[in-house]
């Protein structure tokens, strides 16, 4: 250290002109640096999609998801949890690895297992990994809609078109359609009509698909299409290239049926539709397309944003007629208008700092190295983040600003020190000066490391925390820890070397300002009847309050919920859940006639809806779920905007409605239930997992602290089970098989064929006429083709019946299982836990394949709020053995480590006035002004002792007194200069990027002021009461003197 | 003396302040989450068996876009409109019959065929009887709680 000060000061310019140099690079970083609302938050995964249009829940999880579950993907490394959903049409598996894998080597792992799926039956697409997306994945949603173009010819754009173009765009990992219409050629077939005009449905089959270039069925000529081969003249070889006379509808009618002289049009009805949708996009009233947009992990949120859009303005202007919309949902709007905030409040904050330091000491010297040294030390912070490239986001910015109280008091206390011992040694001699200005930065900067360490080691317990707590834990404090060093850093260069540049003589210094000794003598005289009190008395008080702070502190519900604050963000989304199985016109009618009602209200800008899913999508919601997204105006009254739409939502009945922020949602997915006990009971048989289930409740019911156990049973949905009879199709020469293929195909239609035309690709189905999938009765009634040529209706050799099945098939741990969940009360969840697995272990009987688990997520996280307990009052510990080093005496540091919660009372009563003080923002405010009275309460120490040394005399009123006045100015500067960086962010209140800075800065704001009443009149009583018995056994003091 | 006592009870009674006012903890602002208040549509329990009469407000009425149509006599049975049929998990047919404004009663009804938008009925409610064609799925949802 003392090597540090010294070199800075002889190399003086050097270091000022680095500091220059720093100062021009972070306002050069600060405007473009990337800025993004949350860290990365979610624990590293890998989803594999399957589709397959069509198929039931039952039969996707039979042939999709257990396959690809059993035999490929458990088993990968480092694999934490496996976790499937099979809905109609879709099978997907997510993989979720333990904390810190490399998520690059976990996806190469998935990949290589899923190479071997060739195994899986041809009903499907090959199943498929998803992209890697950041927590907060989508970034922008834009609206397709057109007069003049159809939602089929949009969706070709688009598919082949537009989203290539986007998904090239840097930091883009993909792009979604919602409400894809993919063009097909559609051979609809009415069964009655084929019987009439003498054709099986096999003819039609085999001449749609061979009249193509390419079929996918393996039994057709067309899966052999053959090449072109070439032609070798002896001087040239020509290349021979077949061209596909089919194109459109009228093209493929004309083909003729084969076995007959008919052409397909007049059999069938040969047309241009699209495929049967798995989810839709409503804009404005009415179907659209909606491409939603989701970046990477890696990937900034503005940029993507920024550069998505130029992209669209380049592909609009080749796309007259298609109007596309990026203003429906755009996050990087919310960011903008925060990074507004703090760029205005730091320009005031920096205007009002530097007007404060000048009134304050009315010497512009001073007040220019302290600004200096503040500018520098946040700007040196800002280029370290940018050096690393570390994206800024809300936990960093509140980590700097709990550090601006310490940066703050660091520039002002070294600089009224230096300038109060330049005017006292009175010399005129440059050398001499340079000396005063050397020692006197050393002299503060022992106590001060002391306090650093101090507060390092009081934050320290919070690094403990894992999940959520700690994902926003750790960037706070390793921020707020950046802030620390960075101070210290130049607190112990730049400022030295400033203050020998311009504290050249004691006139340079100054004297103090008229307002200061005019507080001072107002402290003076409060002084003396504050050590007429009893030091024990003190003590005793000090005693009862910190204790009382700190039982108030340990009753905070340390909850996820409670400590995030509720961003306020642009895009509000209104989750809208159906019965299972409802249609896709009534969730189509829900949307454009909400979606009309909550345009009408002010303050809403725009309003879009998508229901269902999308191909590769985020969501894997089926037809009967949607989500309407709200964009709030920048101007609108948020909290009243937001009302209005809660209550139009709710106004809708019939469904599940859920309002929230898109950040808000993108949370709760990762944090788990409350308090609560679930038990797990796996199993493949439903009725036997029902039963089980139920033996578990009664259990659960009988364990003291658990609160009415409810087995979670899943919603049902009407399906229709079509089972062929044995012995009735035998009758007609008909295998199940062949009963299954025909009602396939015309139910749910079979591709036959690929059309390729101008680079694009798009497929022939035969399907059915819409007629005979118009209801159960024209599905019982459905027309087969028999083996010898008659013809049988479908119910004359099946049975159709509806049977309930669970819309969604969830697995988990390569199982299916039914939760029993209740809540917990008047109990720790360990100790519930540990009897439940025993009574369960002991008291129910599991058949083959069943077994129930106590779900260890409660336990293990209440386990790591025990560890951070335990390592807290560890560090309450490590901190009262550094104060009893730094001061001396056991009592003393004692009842220093006691006031230090008691300093904590003003932050209090302000935190409580602007709303209350269990956010983290609060918790913040509260560690900043901690800090701030370690410091000054060891700098005051430290002077005390300071005095007793040179003066040779015992700890005495007198002494305590010179040596309190002595810092006066420093400590009720910096408290000031505090509040005045802190008032314009309260002032703001609570607006897009001050979420949690406004309650910090509340807290700040009353903790100043108390931690300068406990610096000013407890920390004196309190040593005159106890230092007296200090045995200075300070060696290194001893040396630095010598 | 007096000074130290009056020193010593304000301190004292600052120090208090922060315990009592602990359990008034608020993060501060209403989370999104919190309930609005409306409600749409009322249940009410019909005695003997596990149906719930449904009763919905004027507004929730002209969101669901409610229409409702007579049940008619063609052809000697029974025909209500195919858009007012739902099925119950189990396979069970219902609609849902209107007993005066805005109070609907889930009606069995036993389907003989659907040709067309007619579906034709072997039992249900009484011909002219109202069901309700548009906004079923709601009512529905209604009934099961959602």
């Amino acid at each position: 250290m003392r090597w540090i000060l010294a070199w800075s000061i002889q190399l003086r310019l050097l270091v000022l002109a680095a500091a220059a140099v720093l100062m021009v690079f972070g306002l050069s970083q600060l405007r473009s640096m990337p800025v993004d609302i949350l860290p990365e938050f979610s624990r590293p995964y890998v989803e594999v999609q399957t589709e397959a249009l069509g198929l039931s829940a039952n039969e996707v999880e039979a042939m999709l998801t257990v396959p690809l579950e059993a035999d490929l993907l458990n088993g990968v490394p480092w694999l934490n949890e496996i976790r499937s959903e099979s809905i109609p049409g879709l099978s997907s598996i997510v993989l979720f690895f333990e904390p810190n894998v490399d998520m690059m080597q976990a996806r190469q792992v998935v990949q290589e297992r899923l190479l071997a799926a060739h195994a899986l039956p041809n009903v499907s697409t090959p199943p498929a990994m998803l992209q890697p997306v950041s927590s907060v994945n989508r970034v922008l949603a834009i609206g397709l809609t057109s007069d003049t173009t159809s939602l089929i010819d949009m969706s070709v754009l688009a598919r082949w078109t537009i989203v290539p173009r986007l998904s090239g765009v840097p930091g883009v990992a993909q792009v979604s359609i919602f409400g894809q219409r993919k063009r097909q050629l559609q051979v609809q077939v009415d069964p009655e009509h084929l019987r009439d005009e003498g054709v099986t449905l096999q003819q039609i089959i085999n001449t749609a698909g061979n009249a193509l270039w390419s079929s996918p069925l393996t039994y057709l000529d067309a899966s052999t299409p053959g090449t072109g081969g070439w032609i070798e003249t002896p001087q040239q070889r020509l290349t021979i290239q077949h061209l596909l006379p089919i194109s459109t509808p009228q093209d493929l009618g004309k083909v003729i049926v084969e076995g007959t002289t008919k052409p397909l049009s007049q059999v069938a009805n040969v047309v241009e539709d699209h495929q049967p949708l798995i989810g839709d996009a409503i804009i404005d009233g009415g179907p659209a397309l909606m491409l939603v947009v989701e970046k990477f992990p890696w990937a900034n949120t503005q940029d993507v944003t920024q550069a998505t859009e130029a992209a669209v303005e380049s592909l609009q202007l080749g796309l007259t007629g298609i109007s596309m919309d990026t203003s429906y949902f755009r996050p990087a709007t919310y960011l903008d208008m925060a990074v507004a905030n703090l760029a205005s409040v730091l320009l005031i904050g920096t205007a009002l700092m530097i007007g404060v330091l000048f009134l304050a000491a009315l010497n512009w010297r001073t007040a220019l190295i302290s600004a200096v040294a503040v500018v520098v030390s946040v700007l040196a912070a800002v280029t370290v983040l940018s050096v690393l490239g570390i994206t800024i986001n809300a936990m960093i910015i509140a980590g700097l600003a709990a550090g601006l109280v310490v940066l703050i008091d660091d520039a002002v206390g070294d600089v009224q020190n230096t300038a109060r011992r330049v005017r006292a040694a009175s010399g005129d001699d440059a050398l001499a000066t340079a000396k005063t200005i050397f020692s006197a930065a050393l002299e503060m900067r022992r106590p001060l490391l002391y306090a650093t360490v101090i507060v390092a080691m009081g934050a320290a317990p919070l690094l403990l925390l894992d999940g959520l707590g700690g994902a926003f834990a750790q960037p706070v404090l390793y921020s707020y820890g950046l802030a620390l060093v960075v101070s210290m850093l130049v607190a112990m260069t730049v400022t030295p070397a400033l203050g020998v540049l311009l504290l050249g003589d004691a006139e340079a210094a100054g004297s103090e300002s008229p307002l200061m000794q005019t507080l001072a003598g107002v402290h003076d005289g409060i002084y003396s009847a504050v050590t007429g009190l009893s030091g024990t008395a003190v003590a005793g008080v000090v005693t009862l309050a910190g204790v009382l702070v700190v039982a108030g502190f340990s009753g905070l519900q340390k909850s996820h919920d409670v400590l995030l604050p509720t961003f306020r963000e642009r895009d509000v989304v209104i989750s809208v859940d159906a019965p299972p199985g409802t249609s896709e016109t009534v969730m189509q009618g829900v949307s454009e006639r909400m979606g009309a009602e909550l345009r009408g209200l002010p303050g809403v800008r725009s309003v879009s809806a998508h229901v269902g899913r999308a191909v590769m999508s985020d969501t894997t919601k089926d037809i009967y779920g949607g989500e309407v997204w709200v964009n709030v105006s920048r101007a609108a009254d948020y909290d009243a905007t937001v009302d209005a739409v809660r209550a139009v939502a709710s106004g809708y009945a019939g469904y599940d409605i859920d309002v929230d922020t898109f950040l808000g949602e993108r949370l709760l997915d990762e944090t788990g239930p409350g308090d609560m006990v679930v038990v797990r009971v796996y199993g493949e048989n439903m009725d036997t997992l029902r039963s089980k289930a139920e033996e578990v409740r009664a259990v659960m019911a009988r364990v003291e602290g658990i609160e009415a156990p409810e087995v979670n049973y899943p919603d049902l949905r009407p399906n229709l089970e079509i089972e062929p009879n044995l012995a009735n199709s035998q009758v007609h020469g008909l295998t199940p098989g062949q009963v299954r293929r025909q009602a396939a195909t015309l139910l749910g239609g079979i591709a036959v064929g690929s059309l390729f035309e101008e680079r694009k690709v798009f497929d022939v189905v035969v399907w059915g006429v819409p007629e005979v999938r118009h209801s159960v009765s024209s599905v019982e009634n459905l027309l087969l083709d028999t083996p010898a040529g008659g013809h049988v209706r479908l119910k004359e050799v099946a049975r159709a019946q509806i049977k309930p099945q669970p819309p969604v098939i969830r697995r988990n741990a390569v199982a299916r299982h039914l939760d029993v969940e209740a809540e917990v009360a008047g109990r720790h969840i360990a100790d519930i836990s540990a009897e439940l697995s025993e009574r369960i272990r002991q008291g129910i009987d599991f058949p083959l394949e069943h077994r129930a688990e106590v779900l260890g997520a409660h336990a293990a996280a209440a386990a790591a709020m025990e560890n951070v307990r335990a390592v807290a009052i560890a560090a309450a510990l490590g901190v009262l053995l550094l104060l009893q080093a730094a001061s001396g005496s056991w009592s003393l540091a004692f009842f220093l480590l006691l006031s230090l919660p008691v300093a904590l009372l003003g932050g209090i009563a302000t935190g409580l006035i602007a709303g209350g003080i269990g956010s983290l923002g609060s918790l913040l405010g509260f560690l900043a002004v901690l800090a701030l009275t370690a410091r000054s309460a060891l700098v005051l120490i430290s002077s005390y002792r300071d005095l007793e040394k040179d003066s040779g005399a015992s700890p005495s009123p007198e002494l305590v007194q010179r040596g309190t006045r002595e810092r006066f100015g420093a400590i009720l500067t910096t408290a000031i200069v505090a509040i005045a960086v802190f008032v314009p962010v309260a002032l703001f209140g609570n607006v897009a990027g001050f979420e949690i800075l406004h309650s910090m800065a509340a807290v700040v704001i009353g903790g100043v002021i108390s931690s300068v009443i406990v610096s000013l009149w407890v920390v004196p009583a309190l040593y005159l009461a106890y230092a007296g018995s200090a045995e200075s056994l300070d060696v290194i003091e001893e040396e630095e003197a010598a | 003396m007096m000074c130290f006592n009056r020193w010593k009870t304000v301190i004292a009674a600052c120090a208090v302040l922060p315990f009592l006012a602990s359990p008034v903890l608020a993060a501060g602002g209403k989370s999104l989450g919190a309930d609005s208040g409306v409600v749409p549509a009322t249940l009410q329990d019909v005695p003997g068996s596990d149906l719930k009469q449904v009763t919905l407000t004027a507004r929730a009425v002209e969101r669901i876009a409610l229409l409702t149509e007579k049940v008619e006599m063609k052809m000697g049975r029974k025909v209500v409109p195919y858009s007012s049929i739902i099925y119950d998990p189990n396979g069970g047919v219902w609609v849902y019959s209107m007993l005066k404004d805005r109070v609907f009663l889930r009606s069995a009804i036993d389907v003989d065929d659907i040709v067309g938008d007619d579906v034709f009925l072997n039992a249900g409610p009484s011909v002219g009887t109202r069901v309700a064609t548009d906004g079923v799925a709601e009512i529905y949802g209604a009934e099961y709680g959602m």
